[in-house]
């Protein structure tokens, strides 16, 4: 019997790993978007029997679990992602190192209180 | 009880007492007893045990002797064939006739009896109980049973000796419940002139005047559309539709629109559409003129191999039903035609149910069961001209609705109200994570599918984001993670609301 069927794409990057992917039920591919399954059902599943709708990404590093290569899905290594979070938590502390935005406006603050000699006293803690 | 054993003997009973006599015998067993005990006692010849016959005579009295007490060998008197007598403390019954001064020869001239046998006779015990299997009943009330000539007088067009075969008797003559089944519908979200509507879609009258999306005062009509058209949202004066192949806007009259869906797609929970259109009304759907092609599709345990099902349907007034054995998930059950419409139970990655129609036509509720009877629909017609009606009663429309919410949520509004539906909290400057909670544990992780969803971070201000696809379950929750090219500041809370227009939703789809 007839049946209905839907197509499973993926999109990746660059690198090869797997950024998006969808059942041609909710949207049509764009060119460059890869075919993984013909014969699919409503929902999109990276594998045949693999869970619907997986997680694509990391959490909360957002770096990429899967990758196309060789016309097959794979799952990255676990060196491979070893390494992405590396680099990801060094971003981090980086980010984290650098002055907020709250930290820039206190300093100008600051700054011009001095420049203008209206900086005002430390608060007593008796006062608190 | 006892019955005195008084009452037994050498006496008139009146009609009442006789009558209460045998029904304390019937009452009481054992008060059978009483007599069965007299009997041995009796031996003054010529003491008669009376019993009344009838209710003829003048007070009412008419009475008859059961037996006549002998104390010799030697009758005392004449007895006829049947007669009972009581001789040496034994009830017999007279076998041959005996005249006064006959010798009185048990097994020769009487036989052995017993009150309990003497008493049956009133107590209903047929004295034919016809073969086994036979139908019995009374010729007359307070008559015998009896078998053969005027026994029954017809069953099934048949007379006389009434045995039953087979043919006699289907489910719907004696009320049975289905020995397998339990005449339950397997579909969810099947009772069509009432159904759960998450989507609340739209389609327009093909009869509807449309407008350039441009005329917002619906000023230049440009003539009939010809067909059902999709509504993408309404104003209180307008529809904004599309056509089929979805690149092209116009508008009709809101009032043009009716509840209903076109093209492939779910539309009500639960039905995916291949093709076609379909018009919500009260009686059902009601299918658009080109092939309607939609299907609900099961979850794996839903279908037992080795299993008999049902699957019925009425459409434009016809019973279409089928029964067959599932052997294996290459069996099809399937009926109709091209010009009834059709309906079928297969399997292609997933047993499925499937209603397909060639024309217009009003599509009554279907019903997928396990055993071989169709519990759905009565015939309240007649065989040459029927009436079918639904005989299950309309489903709890809040239990199809949580049974629906397995599969599909969706968060919406109609009016021009904000609707608060979930929270986020800005993990980083560019990453939100959105927590929706859900009325029951979704399928399957879901996708999420956006129109128009407002994010106050915090109100008044507004966040632009990019929802992910799909969320991720979490119990009765769903996590969904947004990225926005904005920075906003981590660790504040953000409001996930529908926008104040009409055709505002998350949708959370874990369909089949």
């Amino acid at each position: 019997m007839d049946f209905i069927y839907n197509k499973h794409y993926i999109q990746t990057n660059e690198r090869g790993e797997i950024v998006n992917g969808f059942s041609d039920a909710f949207r049509q591919p764009s060119e460059g978007d890869i075919c993984i399954n013909e014969q699919g059902g409503y929902q999109f599943r990276l594998f045949p029997d693999g869970e619907e709708n997986p997680p694509l990404f990391d959490f909360p590093s957002m770096i990429p679990l899967y990758k196309y290569e060789n016309g097959e899905v794979k799952h990255r290594t676990e060196e491979e992602l070893a390494a992405d979070r590396q680099a990801w938590r060094e971003e981090q502390e980086r980010l984290a190192a650098m002055p907020t935005r709250e930290d820039r406006i206190e300093a100008q603050v600051t700054f011009t209180a001095m420049m203008t000699d209206t900086l005002l006293p430390e608060e007593d803690e008796d006062d608190v | 009880m006892a019955i005195p054993a008084p009452n037994y003997v050498q006496g008139k009973y009146t009609v009442a007492q006789r009558d209460e006599l045998f029904d304390r015998i019937r009452e009481y067993p054992e008060a059978a007893g009483g007599l069965v005990n007299q009997v041995p006692t009796l031996t003054a010849e010529g003491t008669i045990i009376w019993r009344q016959q009838s209710s003829g005579g003048g007070d009412g009295t008419a009475n008859a002797n059961i037996a006549v007490v002998e104390d010799t060998s030697t009758a005392s008197q004449a007895h006829a064939v049947g007669d009972l007598l009581v001789f040496s403390g034994q009830l017999y019954r007279v076998t041959e006739a005996i005249d006064q001064g006959d010798t009185i020869t048990p097994g020769t001239n009487v036989a052995p009896t017993t009150v309990a046998d003497e008493l049956n006779e009133k107590i209903d015990i047929p004295e034919n109980s016809g073969t086994v299997g036979q139908v019995l009943t009374k010729t007359e009330n307070g008559s015998e049973w009896a078998d053969n000539t005027g026994g029954v007088t017809s069953f099934n067009s048949r007379t006389g000796t009434v045995v039953p075969q087979d043919g006699d008797y289907d489910a719907d003559m004696v009320g049975a419940v289905p020995v397998v089944g339990k005449g339950i519908n397997l579909l969810d979200n099947w009772y069509f002139p009432n159904p759960v509507n998450q989507r609340d879609g739209y389609v327009t009258k093909p009869t509807a005047q449309w407008y350039t999306a441009a005329d917002t005062g619906l000023t230049n009509p440009l003539g009939e559309i010809g067909y059902w058209a999709k509504v993408l949202s309404t104003t209180s004066t307008y529809a904004v539709c599309t056509t089929p192949t979805g690149d092209t806007t116009f508008l009709v009259a809101i009032g043009d629109i009716v509840p209903g869906y076109t093209g492939a797609g779910y539309g009500i929970d639960r039905w995916l559409s291949n093709q076609g259109s379909y018009q919500l009304t009260a009686d059902g759907l009601v299918s658009g003129a080109d092939t309607l092609w939609t299907v609900q599709r099961f979850e794996a345990d839903k279908i037992e191999i080795g299993q008999p099902y049902t699957i019925s349907i009425v459409i434009d007034g016809k019973l279409l039903t089928k029964t067959d054995v599932i052997e294996s998930t290459a069996t099809t059950i399937t009926v109709g035609s091209a010009d009834d419409g059709s309906i079928a139970l297969a399997y292609s990655a997933g047993w499925f149910f499937q209603i397909v129609t060639y024309k217009s036509q009003t599509i009554k509720p279907p019903k997928v069961e396990k055993g071989s009877t169709q519990t759905a629909y009565t015939n309240i017609g007649t065989d040459a001209n029927p009436n079918w009606v639904l005989a299950d009663p309309p489903p709890n429309f809040a239990v199809e609705l949580a049974k629906c919410q397995r599969y599909q949520v969706v968060y919406r509004t109609d009016d021009a109200m904000y609707r608060r539906f979930a929270f986020g909290m800005w993990i980083n400057a560019n990453s939100l994570d959105v927590v929706v909670h859900t009325p029951v544990e979704l399928r399957a992780n879901p996708l999420v599918v956006v129109n128009d969803i407002i994010i106050f971070n915090p109100g008044p201000a507004i966040a632009t984001v990019t929802w992910g696809d799909s969320g991720a379950r979490s119990g009765n929750a769903v996590y969904i993670n947004c990225s926005s090219t904005d920075s906003y500041t981590a660790g504040t809370m953000a409001e996930i609301c529908t926008n104040n227009v009409a055709g505002s939703y998350l949708l959370l789809d874990a369909n089949l």
